[in-house]
């Protein structure tokens, strides 16, 4: 009995130093930030996302102030692992940068920032499958943060 | 002409309109009852006091609105409505300017001209209710009907053919908001006009330039290209053909800043470049008046965002038309319109966030403003005679209202324009940056 005790104390010792050491290793890499600049006709947004799968949402101004109260979410384990490796994957990405053109009144720049990076503007055709790739998870993450894909502004 | 005719349809339309919709995040903008008034041989003058009132409530936070209003002091005679459609235009709603609006602001011969005149509009991605939505707009702003059963509209692929047609745009980009827009707006200024939407494959330069390519081979005089992005080379040979007049935004991003500065399309030689302004409607002769388009002044852009671009050019010589002197380069921008939020224009799209056939909206931007003038160029019918902007470097006086009040510097950057060029970034008497020579007054400058 108390070798079992022993073990499920050494365990739970274990399991939260080693919850510590990732916490405080992995807080560079542990959170993306999301960022949509919104258009003349729409709300930007900005989403954090962390490799727990919880993350924070709210619509936001041109200067990156909140336009709305900030909402918390949280998305399947396996979405935010595949996130994370997609950004890891894109980071490595040697295809320069591809530029489009925007609707002037209706285009926007998307971009996530992860562990120093700055993806290239999401809203653009990707330059490569592991852009094309991280399109797809942000945009299952706008979906599930409950951000609308076009958060219109109404006068 | 006068805002708010309501003939006998415009009860029919309104009474159609009844269920909210569109987003609301503030008060509405003004109400209408006040400005109902007797206009025409076509009108129905108010049999009472009070003869109009709004279909819904007030908004809530959060909540859907509807803009639509309705008269009580009149009965549809139901036998009337198919001779009156396209025959009298009307704005049966409170907030956004409507098609008559527009025509009156900048005095346009909307009714009377620009028959047979072909107008092309180069966007990004399909629009699958593109016919359907700009039927709905087209008949409840009291004009001819045009949809693609009797080609007055064709929708075409970058390369001129109807099929196939590109896919929908990724959910990250309203492409199809800015296709409703510019059908609408080219429907408000030139309702006799034929139109052709060139979707292309994506919003690659690449793409769209085929797609202007396209529109002028197949028949396009005038062509408005509501999108651009920063300078990266010289003049394209794309925008510069013979007989057709080009249009491009100078973008919301104003004079300078985090994603401003010139854009092409708009700087090339031989395109327009429009800007935008705040307009409202004023006691003066005109009845209306004009700023330069800055909504980021206001509320700290928590409401209404962006302001109108402009800039000379980092990459395009001086056009041998163009005689400011502190712009060593091509300056930006050539005209303007209405481009403001906070002055927005009224817009059907059936594939935003709403339940048709409630799906009205306000939008702005030089998206807004590119049309419309592209539109206007179309009622003046002069494609073959005209040289890019020259006309309006030329015959502006007397046929253009000067915008001399405002600027379009973002406060929250600081960025202003250096004192030689400040005219790029603050309105004056004649030309300027933001508004170019002004807003078009008739159609003798275009």
């Amino acid at each position: 009995m108390a070798s079992e005790r022993s073990n499920a104390v050494l365990r739970a010792t274990i399991f939260g130093l080693v919850a510590f050491a990732s916490c405080m290793a992995g807080t560079p890499q542990a959170t993306a930030v999301i960022l949509n600049s919104g258009s003349t006709n729409s709300h930007g947004y900005k989403i954090t996302v962390a490799t727990d799968g919880t993350g924070t949402a709210v619509l936001a101004n041109r200067d990156g102030s909140a336009a709305g109260p900030v909402k918390s979410f949280h998305i399947a384990s396996q979405i935010a692992a595949r996130f994370f490796a997609d950004l890891a994957a894109a980071r490595k990405s040697k295809t320069p940068a591809a530029g489009c053109m925007k609707s002037a009144s209706f285009g926007s720049f998307t971009h996530v920032t992860w562990d120093g990076w700055q993806s290239p503007d999401l809203d653009c055709p990707p330059g490569d499958a592991s852009i094309g790739a991280l399109v797809t998870d942000v945009e299952r993450i706008r979906e599930a943060s409950g951000i609308p894909a076009f958060p219109l502004r109404q006068p | 002409m006068k805002r708010i005719l309501v003939p006998a349809l415009s009860l029919c339309i309104t009474v159609a309109l009844t269920a909210c919709a569109g987003s609301a995040m503030g008060p509405p903008l003004s109400a209408a009852s006040s400005a109902l008034v007797q206009t025409g041989n076509n009108d129905v003058p108010f049999a009472s006091a009070n003869a109009a009132h709004k279909l819904c409530p007030a908004p809530t936070a959060g909540s859907l609105q509807c803009f639509g209003w309705i008269r009580t002091d009149v009965m549809l005679n139901g036998g009337l409505t198919a001779q009156i459609q396209g025959a009298a235009q009307s704005c049966p709603f409170s907030q956004g300017y409507c098609a008559i609006d527009l025509q009156d602001a900048y005095n346009l011969p909307s009714l009377t001209k620009g028959v047979g005149a072909v107008v092309a509009i180069v966007d990004a991605y399909n629009y699958p209710h593109a016919n359907a939505d700009l039927a709905i707009y087209r008949k409840t702003m009291g004009l001819r009907a045009c949809d693609t059963k009797t080609k007055c509209l064709r929708i075409v692929n970058q390369n001129g053919n109807p099929s196939p047609l590109p896919g929908a745009p990724p959910p990250s980009q309203d492409w199809r908001g800015e296709q409703s827009l510019d059908l609408d707006m080219v429907s408000a200024i030139c309702p006799n006009c034929k139109i052709i939407l060139v979707e292309a494959n994506n919003n690659n330069t690449k793409s769209l330039y085929t797609g202007v390519k396209t529109a002028g081979h197949i028949g396009a005089k005038y062509i408005g290209n509501s999108w651009g992005g920063p300078e990266s080379g010289g003049d394209n040979p794309i925008f510069r053909q013979a007989g057709v007049v080009i249009t491009a935004a100078a973008g919301d991003n104003g004079g300078g800043g985090l994603y401003g500065g010139p854009s092409q399309p708009c700087t090339y030689t031989y395109v327009v470049c429009v800007g935008g302004t705040y307009l409202v409607r004023t006691h003066n002769k005109r009845g209306w008046s004009e700023d330069v388009w800055n909504d980021f002044t206001v509320n700290l852009c928590g409401g209404p965002c962006g302001a109108t671009g402009s800039g000379c050019s980092t990459v395009i010589a001086k056009p041998s038309w163009q005689n400011d002197t502190g712009c060593r380069t091509r300056s930006a921008a050539d005209v303007s319109a209405d481009a403001s939020l906070r002055t927005p224009v009224i817009v059907y799209n059936s594939e935003e966030q709403c339940s048709p056939p409630n799906c009205w909206f306000l939008f702005g931007g030089t998206s807004a403003s590119t049309q419309i003038i592209a539109a206007a160029f179309a009622l003046a019918g002069n494609a073959s005679k005209l040289t890019g902007a020259a006309h309006i470097w030329i015959h502006h006086k007397g046929n253009i209202n000067d915008v001399i009040k405002g600027n379009n510097i973002d406060p929250h950057l600081g960025v202003n324009c250096a004192s030689r060029v400040k005219y790029i970034c603050h309105a004056r008497a004649g030309f300027d940056g933001p508004t170019g020579w002004g807003t078009p007054y008739g159609v003798g400058a275009l």
